[in-house]
């Protein structure tokens, strides 16, 4: 846990085995932390800091996100090729959804409450229906994609494409790609300011962020 | 109707006259500016830390936090996008998450707009 305000360690909580990605409810300030070599979810009390419980999902989880319309917690289980639905207030695992054959990058669109989940291995993205968690789609997106995010404030959806050091940009009412970007050498990590709309992408072999926004 | 009134009339309509033919001549210039929003690009180019891998962005102050499989996390200034820090975490990481999400009162309107 770093502080915010001062950038400090201000403490370690132990988790599973192999711990991969985390996410935040913004609901509750519970914190998911997906394990991947023990197939569980680890629940960290945003307050208390404490692991209050673990939950079993499929095998090699490695993508986590909340809905922060409904609390729900999605897990892209990799090697299951699935994703597991999680009750944010009981903890209860209520669905799995299949969705390809190597879920690794998940976010929810703030706008829609649908989820995007990446398919490392099938080179596209699952649209899936936050309500009724039916799969209704899937994107055609650039090679190995790796992570996505949503832009709260347009509803774009960005997708990095590892091998092709792109990102792909959806369009999250037609869930189009309108647009492909080239970034930096191997594109993996994403993140979206909710302030600015600033797209922030971390390219792994040459050690810099690229920043995607509009054109001034 | 004196030459003063006619002119002062005259002066008014050339007035909205010249608003009309600019906000005309505005209208592509404003179009074009528009046009492009949902073509994103790449805008900056930061140096971060070795290897980087996760990244997650403070809904509060808008830093930006990039976990890097070498070791330390970077802290970038949202505002100007330059490395304002670094912590040592001693330990290898792979993701970052801030954790408090946007509230009802500090996330942003969403804009009208559908695009990147």
């Amino acid at each position: 846990m770093i502080n915010g305000r001062t950038g400090t360690v201000t403490g370690t909580i132990g988790v599973g085995a192999y711990p991969d990605a985390l996410a935040v409810s913004p609901q509750t300030g519970k914190v998911y932390v997906t394990n991947a070599a023990a197939g569980t979810v680890s629940v960290i009390d945003g307050k208390t800091n404490t692991v209050t419980s673990t939950i079993a999902v499929g095998a090699q989880p490695v993508g986590v996100a909340v809905s922060p319309r409904t609390g729900k917690v999605y897990v892209a289980n990799a090697n299951a090729g699935t994703v597991s639905v999680i009750n944010g207030r009981t903890g209860a695992v209520t669905g799995t959804i299949g969705v390809g054959q190597f879920p690794q990058g998940v976010a929810v669109s703030p706008r829609t409450g649908e989820v995007y989940v990446v398919d490392h291995n099938s080179d596209n993205v699952s649209v899936i229906n936050g309500r009724t968690g039916a799969v209704t789609g899937t994107i055609g997106v650039g090679t190995y994609p790796v992570a996505v995010a949503v832009s709260p404030r347009t509803g774009g959806v960005y997708v990095t494409n590892a091998y092709d050091n792109t990102v792909s940009v959806i369009n999250g009412k037609t869930n189009t790609v309108t647009s492909t970007v080239g970034v930096g050498d191997q594109p993996v990590g994403v993140a979206v300011s909710p302030r600015t709309g600033k797209v922030y992408v971390t390219n792994f072999y040459d050690n810099t962020v690229s920043v995607i926004g509009m054109p001034r | 109707m004196s030459a003063g009134k006619f002119g002062k009339r005259f002066a008014a309509l050339a007035a909205v006259l010249t608003a009309g033919f600019g906000l005309a001549a505005a209208q592509p210039a404003d179009a074009a500016a528009r046009a492009p929003a949902c073509q994103p690009v790449v805008i900056q180019t930061i140096g971060a830390v070795q290897l980087p891998e996760g990244v997650a962005v403070s809904p509060r102050t808008g830093k930006v936090y990039v976990a890097g499989i070498g070791g330390p996390v970077s802290v970038i200034s949202g505002r100007t996008g330059t490395v304002t820090g670094t912590i040592p975490v001693g330990f290898t990481t792979y993701a970052v998450a801030s954790a408090r999400g946007p509230t009802r009162s500090t996330s942003p309107a969403p804009s009208a707009a559908w695009c990147g």
